[in-house]
């Protein structure tokens, strides 16, 4: 098991429950999606995952470490082992395509060679290695989104967590951007998707965790 | 070259091509800086030469005896005996009236008027140098001494070198005390300088931690900035004091010229500049350090 949650609740100040009692386990190479209504607690569950929020009770176990017991300073070394794909993208607009793919590698200090040909290759399997040079601002939606997950999976993470990475998109390209999360999955990553789009995704055969109000209901 | 080294090399480098790409900015800060590093160390310098004047009498303690002029050998032979009986006296030096106006006839300005004089007018004198810091003791030495026969005049400076040195106490203490009060100033704007930079540079600072960052990472090109600004903010503050010390040093030497004084303004040590200038730089890095962690502190470590 690469992630497990055991009664894990999220409550923000203000009593905002935003997850109830969650339990369930994700083995590695699993491909999994997180769907439900918006403010069922998806992005909640994300968020918890890399350490960017805290758990209000309950454990919550990546790789065998207790994200809850973790200290302030071990949560950058948990982040690298987990690839991003934020909601709202948070892709660097005053660089270049193939700059924003090298700015992880230079998180993790990554000799300068080495990156350019990870940061490439990265770029090669969503299949943008023709823009490296152009802006992302130049992108279609489709585009940025693929950017967004080869920034994700270039420190070659074990665990790729999306948050809704097909909303806002027609459907052929969040088809585009599902087989690319799949191919990843085929590789060994493990792989949690949360979308709304229960429709797009019920297409494939893997495993759902369905919300509502912040409790799993399957 | 290993990671750590090579971010710490791109760092540097980054903040300074960052500081380059708005200049009028730096140049403000550098400016802010300057000025206000150069006020404690100019006070310093003032201090300084204030002092080295005043350490030939800080220092060398002399009490002078002038005799009556018709006064005779064996009272000079009574008050040079009392003298070597003392304690606290260094030296004793006999000045006769022919020496006197010898001396006097060779310096610039008085020498022609004395020249005109038909009869010498000068005293007989004893020039003592006391041991330093025993002023009680000199002072008691004085009192005996004028109350012995044919003695004119006993003259012992310690109220005048008390003064002083009590005058130069308060000052270092006031520049002190100044610089204090603009170390913090100096922390407080290259705060708000590097607050500016973080500003522009939220988004990526936020992506950065998002993705494993460590704080130290994201400190580190914040950090070479503060310290480029205090560095050169520090350089700007030796500039106006050289400028203004190259600008007064002819004035002050015309004046001491005047007086028949080979006085000129002293400037501090090489090690004292160099002094300021880590000051400045620790001082800029601090002011870095503080406003990264509280940016770092808002968005939240977790």
């Amino acid at each position: 098991m690469i992630i497990g949650l055991s009664h894990v609740n999220k409550r923000y100040p203000g009593g905002y429950e935003a997850l109830r009692d969650v339990s369930f386990g994700i083995d590695a190479g699993e491909m999994v999606f997180v769907t439900g209504h918006s403010g069922a607690g998806k992005t909640s569950l994300l968020k918890l995952l890399p350490g960017i929020e805290r758990a209000t009770s309950g454990t919550l176990l990546i790789n065998g470490q207790n994200i809850g017991a973790l200290r302030a300073r071990a949560i950058p070394y948990l982040r690298r082992s987990i690839g991003l794909v934020f909601q709202d993208q948070k892709l660097l607009h005053d660089r270049s395509v193939f700059e924003n793919v090298m700015f992880p590698l230079s998180v993790t200090g990554q000799p300068p060679r080495e990156a350019a040909r990870r940061a490439r290759a990265a770029l090669d399997k969503v299949g943008l290695l023709e823009r490296e040079k152009a802006r992302p601002i130049t992108l279609s939606g489709g585009e940025e989104q693929r950017l967004c997950v080869a920034r994700a999976v270039v420190n070659r993470p074990s665990i790729l967590i999306a948050d809704e990475p097909t909303a806002n998109l027609d459907s052929d390209s969040a088809q585009e951007i599902l087989e690319i999360f799949r191919a990843f999955n085929q590789v060994g990553v493990t792989v949690l998707v949360a979308t709304h789009d229960h429709a797009l995704v019920s297409r494939y055969a893997s495993r759902m965790i369905v919300l509502d109000h912040g409790r799993l209901v399957s | 070259m290993n990671p750590w080294l090579r971010h710490h090399v791109q760092s540097a480098a980054a903040s300074v091509r960052r500081l380059g790409r708005a200049p009028l900015a730096l140049a403000l800060n550098i400016v802010a800086v300057g000025i206000a590093l150069a006020l404690p160390l100019g006070g310093f310098v003032i201090l300084e030469n204030f002092g080295a004047l005043a350490q030939r009498v800080d220092a060398d303690p002399q009490l002078s005896v002038f005799f009556a002029t018709d006064a005779g050998k064996p009272e000079i032979e009574a008050v040079e005996a009392e003298l070597k009986r003392a304690g606290g006296v260094r030296s004793l030096r006999f000045v006769s009236r022919g020496e006197a106006l010898r001396a006097i006839r060779q310096s610039e300005g008085i020498g022609e008027i004395v020249a005109t004089l038909k009869s010498n007018p000068l005293p007989d004198a004893f020039v003592v140098d006391l041991v330093p810091g025993e002023t009680g003791a000199a002072e008691q030495l004085a009192a005996a001494l004028r109350a012995m026969p044919k003695v004119a005049r006993v003259q012992f400076d310690a109220a005048w070198a008390r003064r002083v040195g009590g005058l130069l106490r308060l000052g270092r203490l006031a520049v002190g005390l100044l610089a204090a009060v603009l170390a913090v100033g100096l922390v407080a704007v290259t705060f708000n300088a590097v607050r500016l930079q973080i500003l522009t540079r939220r988004d990526e600072i936020e992506l950065a931690a998002l993705i494993g960052a460590t704080d130290a990472y994201i400190r580190r090109p914040f950090l070479y900035q503060g310290a480029a600004l205090g560095l050169l903010g520090g350089l700007a503050a030796v500039a106006i004091i050289l400028g203004m010390a190259g600008l007064l040093d002819r004035e002050v030497s015309d004046v001491a010229q005047a007086y028949g004084s080979e006085f000129r303004l002293r400037l501090p040590p090489l090690r004292d500049w160099a002094t300021v200038l880590a000051f400045s730089t620790v001082i800029g890095w601090a002011g870095a350090y503080a406003s990264v962690s509280k940016h770092l502190h808002s968005v939240g470590g977790e």
